[in-house]
């Protein structure tokens, strides 16, 4: 299955048949064909208006384009035209010396499609970015025009200009930006657990003379912040060592978060309300131009601090911080016949992966994940015992929930009844079998719904979060 | 924490094994369980001990999990029914050093267990070896609370006598099966019960095994 980018939901796609039948989108075959291997990253990007999203998306389209100069085999496409046309629109206004439009509120919003090939040891990573218009953080009602990318987005970057924050009139502090993103969730209905929020503080050449010592000193030396007018045998002497970078990268977060506690107005309210929803903060700070762009001249060579840091942060795992803290297991009997017919796990996967759940499947009888690759895909040719143990032995029912399904007498399901997993345990069984368990949902072929399925699992998650 | 009396380890899922002086070995402390036969299940590569093989084992003797354990039912938690031949190829899955015990071997674990003082908390006394598994905590507290004799010797709390019978090798040839553990007025536990067909052995609804470990 395949999530289109456009409208986000999801379909049979293949490169030949990349028409999406719920938005009548054409999907790139580029976009189908690197998906089935490594999901796409969703971003979104949010912060309220001129605190300069739009030149740090360009500086990021900038510093992508010339990856290639410090990673070897590293290359990048853009999947489709609108993608294309918006980077070089940008690009654009950002060589004049113009500001870049503001992002405004748009009924069908875009995202841009970016392909990063050969980087981080990942073959392909595509990134699905969408930019929230500012005024989406003024007026809440219109959350709901980008509802599907809000809750498809793993990564949230929320961009702040500390320095355009002071000089607002409006009294506004970075608090409120959180609040307005959970109100957001909120009406919207979805969990905002095991999320990855990204603080990035733009325009820090305005504010640089209030950071710490360590948070001037690392953006100071950037190795990276004239990659692109950057020549060849320069480049061949800072060869991109992601893990040192990455490291260094971790602490300044970590310093950044300090500093946010300690001298941000709202800082502390902020990361403590990220945290209490459950997600994980990381925080970073770039500088997009170098120098405002108020008094800038046409042509000048643009300086880019740190823009690099944004990117890594969403291509690493979990957005680099801690995994998810719940993970979901599918745990299938393998003989259940009704639900291993067409692609039923499939989609029951799909529907808690929108969830934000970390999922794996196994067989019923078998102490090993049943797919590497994650999404169920097809049964096994041995027929294993319905045995739910095996596994349940292997994980931490503190942190772990369970979607039981089969068709069979689980031999030893009883053997959890007054153990930690007893509320954990959710059992989806067909309608004439029976079966006594606290959490249980009964099904046919004909009823077959994964989202309703997925809805009721929740509820035993989030009683328990 | 108190001095250990008896020295324990794990077997590869959990359950603990007793080192008995008399034969310089560990010994699983309680015959083999359906749980057990159930992990062998799953990473065995052999075929035949699938669901219909272990379906017919249920045939024998129910499954019952430690929440529904009563003083007449758990004996259920041990696997019977099984063959002697079934039960050596647990023992070569369970790892190096692990065989069936002799008759021999049995007497001299009952001879030691018999006359050595019963623990007062097994679970706290194997617990200092190291974390117990959830479902190996449950069958040890089931069979605490719910074995029906009393107890009066570790060779009960191993249920050596008060249980199952266990399938041994009738001697060092190792050719031939006989089973240990039945009691009565006229039969002592260490008078090897013969079975009808001891080279093959039979499924017999009250006979299980234990297993010896040398290394």
């Amino acid at each position: 299955m395949i999530i289109c980018p456009y409208c986000l939901s999801k379909h049979n796609l293949s490169p030949t048949n990349n028409v999406c039948p719920s938005c009548g989108e054409e999907v790139p075959p580029k976009y189908i064909q690197a998906t089935r291997k490594t999901p796409p990253v969703f971003i979104v990007t949010v912060g309220m208006t001129q605190h300069g999203k739009s030149t740090l998306l360009d500086s990021i389209a900038v510093t992508v384009e010339n990856l290639g100069k410090i990673s070897d085999g590293t290359f990048h496409s853009y999947l489709d035209a609108y993608t294309f046309d918006s980077v070089r629109g940008i690009r654009k206004q950002v060589l004049e010396g113009k500001v870049p439009d503001s992002t405004t509120k748009d009924a069908k919003p875009r995202p841009l499609l970016i392909g990063i090939h050969n980087f981080l040891g990942v073959e392909s990573n595509t990134l699905v970015i969408y930019d929230l218009a500012g005024e989406v953080f003024d007026d809440i009602q219109t959350v709901g025009l980008y509802a599907n990318a809000i809750i498809h987005a793993q990564t949230i970057w929320f961009l702040v200009s500390l320095a355009d924050l002071e000089e607002d009139k409006s009294g506004r502090s970075i608090f409120d930006l959180i609040e307005v993103y959970l109100a957001g969730m909120d009406q919207l209905g979805t969990p905002t657990r095991g999320r990855d929020v990204l603080i990035i503080y733009t325009k820090s050449d305005k504010i640089v003379h209030k950071l710490p010592s360590a948070i001037r000193g690392y953006m100071g030396k950037d190795p990276y912040r004239n990659l692109k007018d950057m020549k060849r045998n320069e480049a061949n002497l800072i060869p991109f060592d992601d893990y040192s970078y990455i490291q260094e990268m971790r602490a300044i977060s970590q310093e950044l978060k300090d500093y946010t506690m300690d001298d941000v107005e709202g800082g502390g309210a902020l990361i403590n309300r990220i945290k209490s929803s459950k997600m994980t903060i990381n925080f970073a700070i770039t500088s997009a131009t170098g120098s405002d762009v108020d008094n800038r001249q046409a042509g000048v060579i643009l300086t880019r601090f740190r823009v690099l840091d944004p990117l890594l942060w969403s291509l690493m795992p979990s957005g680099g911080g801690e995994p998810p803290a719940t993970q979901a297991i599918i745990l299938v009997d393998s003989t259940a016949k009704m639900f291993t017919t067409g692609d039923k796990l499939g989609m029951i996967y799909d529907e808690l992966s929108a969830q934000r759940m970390d999922i794996n499947t196994y067989y019923m009888g078998n102490m090993q994940p049943a797919f590497s690759a994650l999404r169920p895909d097809g049964v096994p040719k041995r027929k294993y015992s319905p045995l739910v143990g095996l596994a349940l032995d292997q994980l931490n029912p503190a942190t772990t929930y369970v979607m039981i399904i089969t068709e069979a007498n689980i031999h030893d399901l009883y053997d959890y009844i007054y153990s930690d997993w007893h509320e954990n345990l959710f059992v989806v069984t067909t309608a004439d079998f029976p079966l006594t368990w606290q959490h249980k949902l009964e099904v046919d072929d004909a009823s077959f719904d994964a989202r309703d399925i997925v809805e009721r699992f929740m509820t035993i998650v989030l009683r328990k979060d | 924490m108190s001095v250990a009396m008896y020295h324990f380890r794990f077997d590869s899922t959990g359950f603990p094994l007793i080192y008995i002086p008399t034969v310089n070995a560990y010994v699983h402390f309680l015959p083999i369980t359906k749980i057990q036969i159930e992990y062998f299940m799953s990473a065995t590569t052999e075929a035949m001990f699938d669901e219909s093989w272990y379906t017919s084992l249920l045939s024998y003797s129910e499954r019952v999990s430690p929440a529904q354990v009563n003083k007449s039912n758990f004996t259920h938690l041990f696997v019977t029914g099984i063959l002697p031949r079934e039960a050596q190829r647990f023992a070569s899955w369970a790892g190096r050093g692990y065989s069936l015990l002799t008759s021999q071997e049995w007497r001299a674990i009952h001879d030691y267990a018999a006359s050595a003082p019963p623990m007062g908390d097994i679970v706290a006394e194997i617990s200092q070896v190291g974390a117990l598994k959830p479902r190996v905590r449950a069958v040890l507290e089931a069979l605490k609370k719910n074995t029906s004799n009393k107890i009066d010797s570790l060779a009960d709390q191993m249920h050596l006598t008060n249980g199952i019978l266990d399938f041994v090798y009738e001697d060092e040839q190792q050719n031939a099966f006989v089973g240990h553990g039945y009691r009565s007025i006229v039969i002592s536990p260490t008078d090897p019960q013969r079975l009808a067909n001891s080279r093959e052995g039979a499924r017999i609804k009250n006979f299980g095994f234990r297993l010896i470990c040398k290394e």
